[in-house]
């Protein structure tokens, strides 16, 4: 089935209205003529999931078998895997360097997330079964972290850094997901708001040490998405506790360092996120003010003025937004 | 018909086919800024974040404004209640069409409002006539207009389903015809929406509509796949027929769909390839997945975890041979990266999914609770694709 493609009738109508040469019209055909089609992101994508699939199943069967004879033998299997999987990383691996280090083969990566999960469930198991901690798993957390930050950073492996960096969260006792958020499990506790507060600014400094460094520049975009993700959530839920007052000049200086901080790198998902949260950490507390007005018989006008508020908000977005685009369109490498 | 001017259109398309070029790294920096600077008319976002909090923004608006006129009308109104919808349907379609004015295109705003005026006139119907097929017809009448006048993927969608909804009430409800023709009415309502859009994919003059158009095509293959799939045939055979399913009976025709729950999403991966066509090939795999899925709602083979090992190692394996077969080659279809790929975008997607569901093996272990009894089973339970 031909259909006329969509971006070539574009392309050709360019070329009539002059923004594209000759050449330049030259070059694209001969690309299209190639006909690329790239799998790379979606087999790419694939491997991944296939990973999480099989160590996610490989832990439950790990647990399952915890008081049966078979452990053992799954477990040497988990413990020779992981060995596997680290044999070849390091073989494979140009050593640790600043910058960025890419494994030729892409594949290689995977390998690398692969032994990092079965350490991680490795350390679980030793540790229930020969409690070398008593019960606490907050040190097993804290040793898995530990352990994926040195993977993450010799390998320069953005998806170990991420695992590692949620191990860290659980080891302060926060589990960011989003079912927890859902289960309001962090609006629930103010001592685990503060903790988690604590971490996203130390997260935060530790990015901005290591970009001033150059220490894996290209890991801060994961640094800051955690990081704001973490604050966002904690200010709104301190905003919404007994102690509110205490969060508001903590969600002044998240907007204002997000927002200077979207603009030094230009990240379009940054900006939108520390806009919806600080807009909604606004209208929380303009909430909590107004709680503590009697308005009674003033609802109704609250009412009817509430429109004109919500159009002078949309007007100041997209100015807010035109500047930040025409920024980046600016700057455009 | 169309709302928008058509050269101010042609100008929001032509810039964002240069962005394109741009990435591909045909176009320099100055080029694009060039073009960029020279064309661009229409308000719009581009990016998905600034137009879902737009989109946010502008429902937000319009609730606002309906709960002011609310104060005011329903001390006027409060007698004939079933008008308030249709009032507020008009005020979305007036605020649509000054946003338009304004130039708002894809921007979010626009959407919320088109949105709002569609729904809030399907209510109106719904609450006079008490029935659901006048709501259905005015969902596909609506629907294709909004779609046919703004240019919008949504409308198109709601117009697609009053067209599913309304065979599937007359069949239903009215005994149009045996109830179990359903499933192939559904089949054969796909194949000619497929094929009808494809011919208008084919026209020139439409080239605004392609990617409304595009998605239209998914929904009809996912139509297509659902009204065959095994679990959706039984389900609804049960339901609708009073059918009762036992070990050594099953629906009419089973085989049929057995064949088909895994036939049609190997064909649309064969499509998919076959026209390089990455809508067709995504659609394949979510229909495989969710072909998987249904099968093994009625078998019960390994526990899940086994199963989930296994899939791994299968998944991985298959996705590494496919790896092994592209590696090398440099046209049509290949493992090299196309010049608008990046490696460093997926990897953070990556980074991101992970955060998402942070369920690895690591968190599980932080919860003791979980240890104790012999029925633990949610380990993995956040990993279900």
């Amino acid at each position: 089935m031909e259909k006329p493609h969509f971006s070539e009738i574009l392309i050709q109508k360019l070329h009539q209205k002059e923004f594209l040469n000759d050449e330049d019209l030259e070059k694209i055909t001969i690309y299209q003529k190639k006909g690329i089609f790239s799998l790379r992101s979606e087999l790419l994508l694939m491997i991944y999931f296939s990973i999480i699939l099989f160590t996610s199943g490989i832990g439950v069967i790990v647990y399952n078998n915890i008081d049966s004879i078979g452990h053992l033998a799954i477990l040497s299997a988990n413990f020779i895997l992981m060995l596997v999987c680290f044999y070849f990383s390091f073989k494979k691996a140009k050593g640790y360097s600043n910058d960025e280090v890419l494994f030729e083969n892409p594949l290689h990566d995977y390998l690398v997330l692969t032994g990092s999960l079965l350490a991680c469930i490795f350390l679980g198991y030793i540790n229930f079964q020969y409690q070398i901690f008593d019960d606490s798993y907050a040190y097993v957390s804290l040793i898995s972290a530990l352990l994926c930050f040195a993977v993450a950073y010799y390998f320069d492996n953005r998806i170990v850094l991420s695992i590692a960096i949620t191990s860290l969260a659980a080891f302060i006792g926060i589990s960011i997901t989003p079912k927890s958020i859902f289960q309001n499990e962090v609006y629930s506790n103010l001592q685990l708001t503060y903790s988690g507060l604590v971490l996203g600014i130390g997260l935060l400094v530790w990015m901005e040490y290591s970009l001033i460094n150059k220490i894996k520049i290209h890991f801060h975009f994961v640094y800051t998405t955690f990081a704001l993700h973490l604050l966002g959530v904690c200010i709104i839920a301190g905003l919404l506790s007994e102690q509110w007052y205490v969060f508001i000049p903590i969600l002044l200086g998240f907007v204002y360092y997000f927002y200077r901080f979207s603009y030094r790198v230009l990240a379009t998902s940054i900006f939108a996120f520390m806009l919806l949260y600080g807009y909604f950490g606004i209208n929380v507390l303009g909430g909590k003010i107004l709680s503590f007005i009697d308005f009674g018989p003033f609802y109704e006008l609250l009412i009817m003025v509430s429109p004109f508020y919500v159009v002078a908000s949309i007007y100041l977005f997209i100015r807010l937004v035109k500047q930040f685009n025409a920024k980046k369109n600016a700057s455009v490498q | 018909m169309q709302a928008y001017n058509k050269s101010e259109l042609e100008n929001y398309f032509l810039a964002e086919e240069a962005k394109k070029l741009y990435q591909k790294k045909f176009l320099s920096k100055e080029q694009l800024q060039k073009i960029s600077s020279q064309l661009m008319q229409l308000k719009s976002n581009s990016n998905i974040f600034f137009r879902i909090g737009f989109f946010l923004l502008g429902n937000f608006l319009f609730s606002s404004v309906i709960s002011a006129f609310a104060v005011i009308l329903l001390q006027i109104v409060s007698d004939e209640y079933q008008i308030i919808f249709f009032l507020y349907a008009i005020l979305a379609y007036i605020g649509l069409e000054v946003l338009v004015r304004m130039k708002f295109f894809r921007h979010g705003l626009d959407d919320a409002f088109l949105l709002s005026a569609q729904l809030s006139f399907l209510i109106g119907i719904g609450i006079l006539t008490e029935a659901v097929l006048p709501v259905l017809v005015t969902m596909l009448v609506l629907g294709v207009f909004f779609a046919i006048r703004f240019i919008n993927t949504i409308s198109a969608i709601m117009a697609f389903i009053g067209l599913v909804g309304i065979f599937f009430n007359l069949i239903v409800e009215h005994d149009f015809m045996p109830k179990f023709y359903l499933s192939f009415v559904g089949l054969i309502l796909a194949i000619s929406v497929y094929f009808f859009v494809s011919h208008l994919n084919k026209n020139q003059n439409f080239y605004t509509y392609f990617k409304t158009l595009d998605t239209i095509r998914v929904a009809s293959l996912l139509l297509g796949y659902l009204s065959m799939n095994y679990l959706v045939v039984r389900e609804l055979s049960e339901s609708l027929m009073n059918l009762t399913i036992t070990n050594t009976s099953d629906v009419p025709l089973a085989f049929v769909f057995y064949g088909l729950t895994f036939l049609i999403p190997l064909l649309c991966f064969y499509l998919g390839i076959q026209w390089k066509d990455k809508l067709v090939l995504y659609t394949g795999l979510a229909t495989l997945a969710f072909g998987f899925y249904s099968i093994g709602h009625y078998y019960y083979f390994f526990p899940i975890e086994y199963v989930m090992v296994i899939s791994g190692i299968l998944l991985f394996g298959l996705a590494f041979l496919i790896i092994q077969q592209l590696k090398n080659k440099t046209e049509g279809v290949t493992f090299q990266p196309d010049r608008d790929s990046d490696d460093s975008l997926l990897f953070n997607a990556q980074a991101v999914l992970s955060l998402a569901n942070a369920n690895t093996p690591a968190l599980t272990q932080s919860n003791p609770m979980e240890f104790g009894g012999g029925g633990f089973s949610g380990g993995g339970a956040g990993e279900k694709f």
